[in-house]
């Protein structure tokens, strides 16, 4: 095997990512199909319940791990230690998340458990590689920081979520609401959250070519995120909401100084046209600020049950999912270029692999769904939630036909070759 | 992108923030000039601009790249790993000619002027360049150089500095 296919092997970052892009459809499909389930969602197995999860583990948490198997070793310039783990990862992990959300959807405890159990396992081996890059790279002191401590909440929010399936069947919790809503604070918050916000210092400023943000600004965003995360946590699992209040708003403080920074990237960065994903990523910031701003007026007692449930759908579809597809959509195909330039071809043209009226599309539609089903939990009613799913669906799809047509041109088209300095 | 410690890795940065402007400026005139509607040459801002054009691809294709290949692509190697500096040196591959054949329809163009089929092929030419150059900065900011940064001992940046300014006078 060449240096080449040692460092950028193919397999590994687009197994993670063909995952995420059939369990985005299967999340849509699932709301589309049970939206009566999603509208009054209040915890217990069934259809959200595997829908909620199929977004977290099946969209987020595999793209995150196959982001930072590909990115962290060329950012940091620190190879994985072993690619072979990074694939016996995806072994436990993918399959263990179909098997956990079929489980979660029918109110199996047996798949639920073996499938929660292979999530667990390729999660800890996801740990253990990236924490060593980052690790090995504490230089790179955003990465290292915000990385760091997002995999410390991934293990915690493992352990809950893993103590939530042994306790649906055998029921020895006396907080299972307050440790779900933990779970999910973790999980959203601390692991995807935080390491959304470390990738962001690297990824923004490389898609604008801009200046990064500088160290202090990102010190305090990291304390006041890392301070509101802990307080949000504690707030919610001891029933002192002035607490959880507070968690949210030292979150909001965090996130105004984080979008200052990436403001400032987009605003001074040599490439001023990024398209229709920085769109995605302006939307996905508005919806982290006003996610936090419905969970401290959730806090404070000004919202029933549909507080909780917003909260939950505006951090982990608006914020997560839209940051991320907007990310997805321009790492795809640098990711692609890296891989198709090799064995003497030249790769297609960026402006090939991201046409816009297809990227525009999935834009709107996902626009459409957020604000349906957002509606539909708002209002506690199906329909809405019905019209969001199935707009959700098609922008799932259109989505995946987009990372398709990239695969195709890559992988699937004859290239022209280059011709080597004599 | 991050701040670089070492003197030659940020010489590099500045000629990468350099090319991406004059890039910008000739993405700009391929879209204010449509592929069949080739602007006037001689007119002082288009003049000015293939004129910077010419010079930027020009030393970026003979030292810039040079440098990275003879110097730091292999240092690279030894230290990390062999598969970014081989994808970057591809990359290099791609970009030469394309470059040399847009500095070579612009060397033309300054004496006659742009025909309909020179400025076709100087639109199509160019945008590949600015596209695939854009890109290729990209990754060499993301990867090659905070990655050198960290990696190359301080000792080693005077006689690299040097290296490249005598490449350039030679």
């Amino acid at each position: 095997m060449g240096a080449q296919a040692r460092l950028l092997d193919p397999t590994i970052p687009y197994r993670y990512f063909a995952a995420a892009l059939g369990f985005h459809i299967l999340l849509w499909a699932l709301i589309a199909a049970f939206p009566e389930d999603a509208a009054v969602f209040a915890g217990g197995s069934g259809p959200a319940l595997a829908a909620l999860h199929s977004l977290t583990l099946g969209v987020l948490t595999a793209t995150a791990m196959g982001a930072a198997f590909q990115m962290l070793p060329v950012a940091t310039g620190r190879p994985l230690r072993s690619t072979r783990a990074a694939r016996i990862a995806s072994w436990f992990f993918i399959p263990g998340t179909g098997l956990l959300i079929w489980g979660m959807a029918a109110g199996e405890h047996l798949p639920m458990a073996l499938g929660g159990f292979a999530v667990a396992l390729g999660l800890g081996i996801f740990l253990v590689l990236i924490s060593e890059i980052l690790w090995r790279a504490r230089g790179f002191e955003p990465l290292g920081r915000f990385g760091l401590t997002a995999l410390a909440a991934l293990l915690v929010g493992v352990a809950l979520g893993f103590v939530l399936i042994m306790d649906d069947d055998h029921g020895f919790l006396d907080q299972r609401a307050r440790t779900a809503a933990v779970h999910l604070i973790v999980a959203g918050f601390g692991f995807m959250g935080l390491l959304a916000l470390g990738f962001s210092h690297v990824l923004v400023p490389l898609f604008a070519l801009a200046q990064g943000v500088p160290a202090g600004e990102s010190r305090a965003t990291f304390a006041l995120s890392a301070l509101g995360l802990v307080a949000g946590a504690a707030g919610v699992y001891h029933g002192v909401w002035f607490l959880a209040a507070g968690g949210a708003f030292f979150g909001l403080l965090g996130a105004a100084l984080h979008l200052r920074g990436m403001a400032r990237c987009l605003a001074t960065g040599m490439r001023k046209n990024l398209g229709v994903s920085a769109l995605l990523l302006r939307a996905g910031w508005g919806f982290l600020v006003t996610s936090l701003i419905v969970g401290l007026v959730t806090a404070l007692g000004f919202f029933e049950m549909q507080g909780p449930r917003l909260f939950a759908f505006l951090a982990l579809f608006g914020w997560l999912l839209t940051f991320l597809l907007g990310v997805l959509q321009r790492i795809l195909p640098f990711l692609g270029s890296m891989n198709a330039t090799g064995a003497g071809t030249k790769p297609p043209r960026p402006s090939e692999l991201a046409p816009e009226g297809l990227l525009r599309a999935h834009a709107l539609l996902h626009a459409l769904a957020l604000v349906l089903v957002g509606t539909g939990i708002g209002m506690e009613a199906a329909l809405p939630v019905r019209l969001g799913g199935i707009a959700g669906l098609l922008g799932a799809v259109i989505y995946a036909g987009f990372a398709l047509r990239i695969w195709w041109l890559i992988h699937g088209r004859p290239h022209a070759t280059i011709k080597e300095r004599p | 992108m991050f701040a670089l410690r070492l003197g030659i890795l940020r010489s590099l940065h500045e000629e990468h923030v350099a090319m991406l402007a004059v890039l910008e400026r000739l993405e700009n005139l391929l879209a204010a000039n449509g592929p069949r509607n080739p602007p006037d040459a001689t007119e002082e801002s288009v003049a000015k601009l293939l004129a910077d054009v010419a010079a930027a691809l020009g030393d970026d294709v003979t030292h810039h790249y040079a440098f990275e290949e003879a110097r730091l692509f292999p240092r690279f190697a030894e230290l990390a790993d062999p598969g970014i500096p081989e994808m970057l040196r591809q990359e290099h591959e791609i970009i030469r000619p394309l470059a040399e054949r847009l500095v070579a329809i612009i060397a033309q163009a300054k004496t006659d002027g742009f025909t309909t089929a020179t400025w076709a092929e100087f639109h199509g030419t160019g945008g590949e360049v600015a596209e695939r150059e854009a890109f290729h900065i990209q990754k060499e900011e993301m990867g090659l150089l905070p990655a050198l940064d960290q990696m190359l001992e301080e000792d080693e940046d005077g006689p690299l500095q040097m290296a490249y300014v005598e490449m350039k006078g030679g």
